[in-house]
């Protein structure tokens, strides 16, 4: 495979669209990002994350002409990795299966000092906690949470990873962390 | 699986199953599509306004107080409801069309709804003023089985000389403020307007279409109490448009606009 070690994601796109095989780097630069992405948003296991990646990185190669550098290719891989989580989600409801929660709880660790998280706490200590309060928070406050704080995204990129207006997603977020808060009293969990 | 290997049982994939990214021409119609759902949604919204302003317009409220029934019933039946679902709907179908244009997600749904409104607002006066409404109607009632255009139903509600209400075209003016009135379903009736007030702006003349308000005194005799032109001339707020031809062809109304009894 090529080594492009500078170029940016977009110019990336450009060279795959030459040559199939500078696709290769992009899926490298992005796997574990949006594995992680996708195991902090739904409920899959390691191996079906994997295998919902696979699909993710199929589509992105088929709509890569699509992208336009409107928005950040990051942006953009992000809204079809969601989109295809969301569906594969959907899939797993109508076949009646479980949720799968047994993840590495490390993926939950929010920085200390957002959503109330005092900056003397370790992270490790309280991501088992974070993640515990996150799951029971609907679909759309847990979404938001995910993206602002564990996937450190700008207000403008989740607008575009979600297709929300930017004042949208930033009440989304106020109601996201008030309804986290809420639910960690209920729980009687304290950070 | 590692980085490696998924890199690599994409791109195998890919190869394998020879994936092809789609062209860009694909995703320009695609946004070109939605523009025009957009585009076309707001111009048949705004379709629905100019027949919703024609068929306001065309309300005769000088009538509610003649009118037997409900008041409830009778706003219902001279609401234009089914223009105001049509106005929604393709309302509705503008928001989703321009929410899946490439950027249209960005803008917040009220501004939408907002703009949309003004547009069709705007568009429908415009449609309206050029006579577009009343053709789109007229045309929407002959070929939409079971639509009754307005022009249908207000014949219909102003052929009831026994409640009072009779229209029709002056077939002569007789001494005695007696004119024969030529009605709307083809029958010849005498009208005695000796102690009515008449609501036109110049003389009655042979040829004009009215509407009469009043009591039915014989068989085909008709005492008036109140006489309007049919459809009045009337100006839009923004630009002029005066239907004149309700007027009689060989006489224009005078431009002072006095009120003459006869």
């Amino acid at each position: 495979m090529p080594e492009t070690p500078k170029c940016t994601d977009e110019i990336l796109v450009q060279k795959s669209l030459e040559d199939v095989t500078f696709f290769g780097e992009l899926v490298d630069r992005f796997e574990q990002k949006l594995k992680y992405y996708i195991l902090r948003i739904s409920s899959f296991s390691e191996m079906e994350a994997e295998e919902i990646l696979q699909e993710v990185f199929v589509k992105v190669w088929k709509n890569l002409r699509e992208f336009d550098g409107s928005v950040k290719f990051s942006s953009w891989i992000y809204r079809i990795a969601h989109n295809e989580t969301i569906s594969a989600f959907r899939k797993s409801q109508s076949r009646g299966e479980k949720e799968q929660v047994s993840l590495d709880e490390e993926l939950f660790c929010i920085p200390s000092g957002e959503l109330d998280i005092p900056t003397s706490l370790d992270q490790k200590l309280t991501a088992p906690l974070v993640h515990r309060v996150l799951n029971g928070l609907p679909k759309e406050y847990r979404e938001v949470l995910v993206l602002k704080f564990l996937e450190d995204k700008s207000y403008e990129e989740i607008s575009d990873i979600l297709k929300k207006p930017m004042g949208t997603v930033a009440t989304l977020i106020n109601r996201a962390k008030k309804s986290f808060r809420d639910s960690a009293e209920r729980q009687n969990i304290t950070f | 699986m590692n980085p490696q290997k998924l890199s690599e049982s994409v791109l195998k994939k890919i190869q394998k199953e020879n994936i092809t990214p789609t062209g860009r021409w694909y995703f320009i119609f695609k946004n070109i599509g939605f523009w025009a759902v957009f585009n076309l949604s707001v111009l048949l919204g705004a379709v629905g306004v100019s027949v919703i302003i024609f068929a306001v317009l065309e309300t005769d409220f000088d009538l509610f107080s003649h009118l037997r029934g409900s008041g409830w019933s009778l706003w219902l039946s001279l609401l234009p409801i089914f223009w105001l679902i049509f106005f929604v709907t393709f309302s509705g179908v503008a928001l989703w069309g321009m929410q899946h244009t490439r950027k249209g997600y960005r803008i917040p749904t009220f501004r939408l709804l907002g703009l949309n409104l003004i547009l069709s607002i705007v568009l429908g006066f415009v449609f309206y003023n050029v006579g577009g409404a009343e053709k789109f109607e007229t045309i929407f009632a002959e070929n939409v089985p079971l639509y009754k255009s307005f022009h249908q139903r207000r014949n219909t509600r102003w052929m009831h000389p026994e409640e009072g209400r009779l229209a029709g075209e002056i077939l002569e003016l007789r001494k005695n403020k007696i004119l024969i009135l030529n009605s709307f379903d083809r029958s010849t009736w005498t009208v005695d307007y000796g102690t009515s007030v008449i609501h036109i702006p110049f003389e009655l003349q042979k040829g004009h279409k009215i509407r009469v308000l009043g009591t039915q005194t014989g068989k085909k005799d008709f005492q008036a109490k109140t006489i309007d032109l049919w459809r009045p001339p009337r100006k839009m707020p923004f630009w002029g448009r005066e239907e004149r031809e309700f007027f009689p062809r060989e006489r224009k109304p005078p431009r002072d606009g006095r009120e003459k009894s006869l």
